[in-house]
């Protein structure tokens, strides 16, 4: 309003610069402040009056604006599936509120398996979420229904939740969409994934792809090594080494292949008589050849030892055992794993060589080798549990537990899905409650969804001997405690 | 009542209750928990030896419990509630125990005895040279802010930026000496605008004016109609005797509680609870003061609620402000009958200013509007396409749309001429707080 404008600059400068002006009045206010300007008062008091006057007249006289605003992207579609209840809401809201992602997640995933909603209320603050932890947007599309999509199409920052094939993603989403659509692209059709990044490849920057090619390792197989070798070329020695590495795992890759030929010369199994030639034992003779192959040395096989008490020559045959299939073993000596391990196991030079073996069989993923290990071998490998059925990987954690390997195993288990038994539980806690600084509420908070409901009544009897301990485990326990009651709301709410 | 867990939250007194009220909301903490009609009960198991006896008066709600805490409502009874909102099946217990219904009855005597109360005689003569003594001070004190006002009209708006907290301040503990509070909070909230905000200037003016509107009204009130004089008399800071105002007839109705905005003042915390009428078709503000830390609000006021109750307005040429005279019981959800539009909300807003010219905000309930995005603003359209904007300090637009899906919504606002803000909306015909 103009008029008001005229006044409030007037104010600005002041009576003393400036005063008010009564013509430019609308003829009521003109009446009203005529007869203002003739009472015999100061400047100052006549300007009050006056603009008491016109800062009523413009308050009195508002009206909405009269314009023909199109509605907003038109009205969001009616829901088809139902909203959950107000109890699953509450229990969303505290633990949204907990702030722990474990929970969220298992929430929206139970509420899209019962083919439920979340009410609109929490929508913006759900959404807002999806962008600090990217895993939650697939479900959250899932949860947030049409109302979800909707918003996003108002606020670009959510738009993860606008419906688009996985290729559409791959090819316009933002880089963490790309990669976690291509992760599962890679799971469920490994070709189909290679053919994606081979089709963009000379449009990515190193860095991308450097991570695009780390999806790869998964599933990695024969269809990949002609891609893989093409990359010998690249600019980017990152890129360069890393497809070495991943050649590396394939079985059939001419690097693997080279590696085997030379293990081919140096592993024999030779028959020698005992008891006076009564009867014969199977001896191994693990020699390297004088002349090895060059070669292998350009692809990472490094010549001189830096171990103590390690020989050059034991290095290296070391480092090939470690880069080859244990397959290898069963087809060179004509035994199954057990009986490979045995013999090595009582072989001098052999019972070197299992670490290397363990290595290769997490490497090139062997479930048989894996249980064979576990079963033969005293030492612990941690890295061998997710090859490991799940009935074994209980025992083995325990027996990691008592090893000195707790960290690497508790890591595992952590994440890994499926609750955990209540006899791992309590071994786990047993040990993470005298290391509190390490397990803090934070590792708790994480495992919550893996620990059995029934452990809240063990936590006292868990408690550490350690007086410095006990405190903290008390505070511990009353997290675990309340984290577990919104675990059971949770899953009652549904 | 039933109260939802949402509503149980609202009343407790701060953050670190909320979460220790939901630790408790655990059955394994209440040794005996039980319910009837009249009241809430249960003990909870504290670190002493003997546990906590918390209750809770269902029909007005209200608290005590045996914990120490300064709190109010404590821990224990904000657990109970949620408890009782999450598995009311698990009170089983109808039969009150003695510390329950002693309670219960004395709660029940004290009221009937406070409206019983006789009125003590009072000696006029001393009232009236008291009440001489203070219109006098308060005099004193408004020739002395008109200077103030007239220096800085004289002088321009130009250098108020610059001017240091003292210089409102100073001014503002001059009205408190002259015992007129209202004013002394009139000329703060001048001090405390955003001189870096677009349009302060505007804004500065506007309060300037109200302070020379109430200050020249009271001098010159005796030609004023009686209605205005008690709002002149209320800007000023003259406060009304609630108990004499409680003796008066008052509107009885069904009240939904449409918000709750929590200021805090020094050591005051102000809840300003917006109150509308379904059959009165009003509406109407309680204000409740606490002194920091010292007990609660007389009635505590659950936002989203019905309450059945008894209100006595202030006497104003526009009433707003009220008291609870009686609460009967909180229940259910009642229709309602809003605005049908801005231009209903403009004509009642021009009767309001022509009554009163230096008013402040109110509610308004206003049917069908959609938010919609115009001039890179937010702004709420009613059925026949006026626009009004949304408030800049509104901080849930997102909510409001997320409730809205783009379709119109009647919306509870609160707000005076161009600047509204949205407080609730009816989502599937419950109202949802934003």
């Amino acid at each position: 309003m103009q008029l008001w404008q005229d006044f409030v600059n007037n104010a600005m400068l002041g009576t003393d610069k400036k005063t008010a002006a009564v013509d430019t009045l609308p003829a009521p206010l003109k009446e009203a402040a005529t007869l203002v300007m003739q009472q015999p008062i100061d400047r100052e008091e006549q300007f009050l009056r006056i603009a008491s006057l016109v800062f009523n007249y413009r308050q009195c006289g508002v009206s909405a604006l009269q314009q023909a605003v199109a509605p907003l992207a038109d009205v969001a579609e009616a829901e088809e599936k139902p909203y959950c209840s107000t109890r699953a809401m509450q229990v969303l809201k505290d633990i949204m509120e907990e702030d722990n992602f474990p929970l969220l997640s298992r929430w929206l995933q139970l509420c899209a398996e019962k083919g439920q909603l979340v009410q609109p209320d929490l929508l913006p603050a759900l959404l807002s979420l999806g962008r600090q932890y990217k895993k939650l947007q697939p479900l959250l599309t899932n949860s947030c229904g049409k109302r979800g999509a909707w918003l996003s199409r108002l606020n670009p920052e959510w738009n993860f939740s606008i419906d688009a094939t996985d290729e559409e993603i791959w090819q316009t989403g933002a880089p963490e969409q790309r990669k976690a659509v291509l992760q599962s692209v890679r799971t469920a059709t490994p070709d189909l994934a290679r053919q994606w990044v081979q089709a963009t490849w000379p449009q990515e920057d190193a860095n991308t792809k450097t991570e695009l090619l780390g999806i790869l390792v998964d599933g990695i197989g024969e269809a990949d090594m002609p891609f893989l070798e093409s990359l010998a070329t690249e600019k980017s020695k990152k890129v360069k080494e890393l497809a070495i590495v991943l050649l590396k795992r394939i079985p059939a890759s001419s690097i693997v292949q080279q590696y085997l030929e030379v293990l081919r010369n140096a592993v024999v199994l030779k028959k020698e008589k005992a008891l006076l030639g009564l009867s014969s034992k199977q001896v191994l003779e693990i020699q390297l050849p004088a002349n090895v192959d060059e070669n292998i040395f350009k692809s990472g096989i490094e010549k001189l030892s830096s171990t103590k008490g390690v020989s050059d020559e034991d290095h290296i045959l070391y480092q090939l055992v470690r880069s080859v299939p244990p397959t290898f073993w069963e087809q060179q000596l004509g035994m199954t794993p057990s009986e490979v391990l045995t013999l090595l196991k009582k072989d001098s030079k052999g019972k070197h060589l299992l670490g290397e073996i363990a290595s290769a069989t997490v490497t090139f993923g062997h479930r048989d080798w894996a249980q064979a290990l576990v079963q033969t071998v005293d030492t612990v490998h941690v890295d061998l549990l997710p090859l490991l059925p799940v009935r074994d990987q209980d025992d083995y954690i325990l027996k990691a537990l008592g090893k000195g390997h707790a960290d690497e195993a508790i890591a595992w288990c952590a994440s890994r899905s499926g609750t955990w038994s209540l006899e791992l539980t309590q071994a786990i806690f047993r040990y993470t409650a005298r290391h509190p600084y390490q397990y803090n509420r934070t590792f708790y908070s994480q495992v919550i969804e893996q620990l059995p409901l029934a452990i809240t009544a063990d936590l006292p009897g868990l408690q550490p001997a350690e007086e410095h301990f006990k405190t903290m485990w008390t505070n511990i326990s009353t997290h675990i405690i309340k984290l577990a009651g919104l675990k059971n709301q949770l899953h009652q709410s549904f | 009542m039933h109260l939802s867990e949402e509503q149980v939250l609202a009343l407790a007194p701060d953050e670190s209750s909320k979460k220790s009220g939901k630790d408790l909301s655990n059955p394994s903490k209440w040794v005996s928990k039980g319910a009837n009609e009249a009241a809430l009960w249960g003990e909870c198991q504290g670190s002493g030896s003997k546990p906590y006896q918390t209750q809770v008066d269902r029909a007005n709600i209200a608290f005590k419990c045996s914990c120490p805490s300064r709190k109010f409502p404590c821990k224990h009874g904000i657990g109970l509630l949620l408890l009782h909102a999450r598995q009311a099946a698990s009170f089983t217990d109808t039969e009150a125990p003695a510390w329950v219904s002693e309670w219960i009855n004395k709660r029940t005597e004290k009221q009937e005895k406070q409206t019983e109360k006789k009125e003590k005689p009072v000696d006029e003569a001393a009232q009236a040279k008291r009440q001489q003594a203070r219109q006098q001070k308060v005099a004193d004190g408004i020739s002395e802010l008109l200077l103030w006002v007239k220096d800085i009209i004289r002088n321009g708006l130009l250098n108020m930026p610059d001017k240091d907290a003292a210089f409102f301040e100073n001014i503002a503990r001059r009205m408190v000496d002259a015992q007129a509070p209202g004013l002394a909070n009139m000329v703060r909230s001048l001090g405390e605008l955003n001189f870096y905000r677009e349009g302060w200037q505007s804004e500065f003016l506007d309060q300037l004016l109200r302070i020379y509107l109430v200050t020249t009204g009271y001098t010159h009130s005796e030609q004023l109609p009686e209605g205005l004089q008690q709002d002149l008399r209320n800007f000023i800071g003259f406060t009304q005797n609630q108990e004499a105002l409680k003796e008066q007839a008052g509107v009885l109705d069904t009240w939904l509680v449409m918000g709750k905005q929590t200021t805090e003042e020094d050591n005051l915390t102000i809840d300003r609870s917006w109150l509308y009428g379904v059959n009165s078709n009003s509406y109407a503000l309680i204000l409740q003061f606490t002194v920091r830390g010292q007990g609660a609000v007389a009635v505590p006021l659950t936002p989203g609620i019905f309450i059945e109750a008894e209100l006595v307005f202030y006497p104003s040429a526009i009433p707003l402000r009220a008291i609870i005279k009686k609460q009967i019981n909180s229940n259910g959800v009642a229709k309602y009958k809003g605005f049908a539009n801005w231009q209903e909300v403009t004509n009642a807003e021009t009767s309001y200013s022509s009554l009163v010219p230096f008013r402040s905000d109110r509610p308004y309930i206003i049917e069908q509007l959609r938010p919609v995005q115009h001039q890179q603003q937010w702004w709420l359209q009613d059925s026949s396409h006026a626009l009004m904007p949304i408030s800049a300090d509104f901080r849930n637009i997102w909510k409001l749309l997320a409730l809205s899906g783009g379709a119109p919504l009647n919306v509870a606002v609160i707000g005076k001429e161009k600047s509204f803000m949205p407080i609730g909306v009816w989502h599937d015909q419950l109202y949802k707080l934003l």
